[in-house]
């Protein structure tokens, strides 16, 4: 009698195998619920709408307060023009520094530092709900119109104009022309060869001045000359020479 | 292990996992609930399966959801009163009682090898136990089987 020999191969043979069917469909449940191709895409796009909806969220929120910030702005600059009389040309001389604090904002209107004595400088506080505080420091920014200045006149900058108690524009140029004659020997015509800008000051409005500087060209090129007279009776105050160099 | 790996490993499988709750249940209804829920519960922890430890783990599952199977089919019917299918030669019968009658550790050891067919160092992963244990459990069970099995003229292997 020959022995029997029990290993895998005895068992796997004389085991009962299971129903094909069976096999099957068991195995299709797990392939049904296999999300194989699909679910990276569906964690990709879940991924994707959650950034998307944060930088939806972000945007509003940014556009919120940016609508909120320009408002403040556009309620500041109308307001320093309603206070102070100016256009919205002659606003944007200055430059518009913004500074933001607790929920409300101040801006604040200032020239360049050379203009600062002759402009001064405007201020704007906001709160919410409540109106514009407005305030100024130095002098007031007195705008001469467009039209003011004379046919011939080089350039009058808009610093100032002159009332109808003071000396006028002609005549305050022509003693200035003779106060760099006289102090440094040019001639009228050397002074006109080059630009002439002019300031009327009105810092202390009891005594506004005319300041004329001249930026001569030929031989003298580089040099410039200042004359700053009493706008009333047309005393010389002082006569400058600026030498190329002097910043 | 991903879900295309799992299938292909499970239809593999199919058959030694049937074949090892069979050999524990003797019932095609009940091998074929207890293989489905063991497949269930390893498809539902394949993302902790290693791709080349499939083998050993879900057998090892087979194996106990066979025993739960087993369990509850006795608290319900009396086993006097349970007639085996009759679909087993009666050798193989004779010898799955035998290996019924090993101690737990040497029958899980047994079965894992020469039913599942896994190597000793699946069966040991399947076990969490040393290869040398699981080298001296089978040994052990083959001379208890032998004993057994004395008048069946067999060689175990």
């Amino acid at each position: 009698m020959s022995q029997l020999k029990i290993n895998r191969a005895y068992f796997e043979k004389n085991l009962p195998v299971p129903d094909a069917a069976f096999v099957k469909q068991s195995l299709d449940r797990f392939k049904a619920r296999a999300e194989l191709p699909s679910r990276p895409r569906l964690k990709m796009a879940l991924i994707l709408g959650i950034l998307l909806a944060l930088l939806l969220a972000a945007a509003l929120a940014a556009g919120l307060l940016y609508s909120q910030r320009f408002e403040f702005i556009r309620s500041a600059r109308q307001a320093v023009m309603a206070a102070y009389g100016l256009s919205q040309d002659e606003l944007s001389l200055f430059q518009e520094h913004v500074m933001e604090d607790s929920g409300g904002m101040t801006v604040i209107y200032s020239p360049s530092i050379d203009a600062l004595a002759h402009m001064g400088s405007y201020k704007a506080v906001l709160k919410p709900g409540q109106p514009p505080q407005t305030s100024r420091s130095g002098s007031v920014a007195v705008f001469a119109p467009q039209s003011t200045p004379a046919p011939d006149a080089p350039y009058i900058s808009p610093y100032g104009t002159p009332g109808k108690d003071d000396m006028p524009y002609e005549q305050a140029l022509a003693l200035a022309y003779q106060a760099v004659e006289r102090e440094y020997g040019l001639t009228v015509q050397d002074i006109k060869s080059g630009e002439t800008t002019t300031h009327f000051i009105t810092q202390d409005p009891e005594n506004p001045k005319w300041c004329f500087w001249f930026f001569p060209g030929g031989a003298v090129a580089g040099e410039s000359f200042s004359v700053t007279m009493d706008a009333k009776d047309g005393t010389i105050l002082y006569v400058i020479k600026d030498a190329p160099g002097n910043g | 292990m991903n879900d295309a790996l799992f299938i292909t490993e499970a239809e593999a499988m199919f058959t030694r996992l049937y074949q090892i709750s069979y050999s524990i249940l003797r019932s095609q209804a009940d091998a074929e609930d207890a293989v489905q829920q063991a497949l269930l519960k390893a498809w539902q922890a394949r993302g902790r399966i290693h791709d080349d430890a499939f083998a050993p783990y879900v057998a090892r599952i087979v194996i106990n959801e066979s025993r739960n199977v087993q369990r509850f089919r006795m608290r319900v019917i009396p086993k006097a009163d349970i007639e085996p299918e009759t679909a087993i030669p009666p050798l193989l019968g004779g010898i799955l009682d035998a290996v019924e009658g090993l101690a737990p550790k040497y029958r899980a050891a047994f079965t894992l090898k020469y039913i599942a067919g896994l190597s000793e160092r699946e069966a040991a992963a399947a076990l969490k136990l040393p290869v040398s244990t699981i080298k001296n459990r089978l040994a052990r069970a083959r001379e208890m089987l032998r004993s057994a099995l004395e008048d069946q003229e067999v060689i175990i292997e």
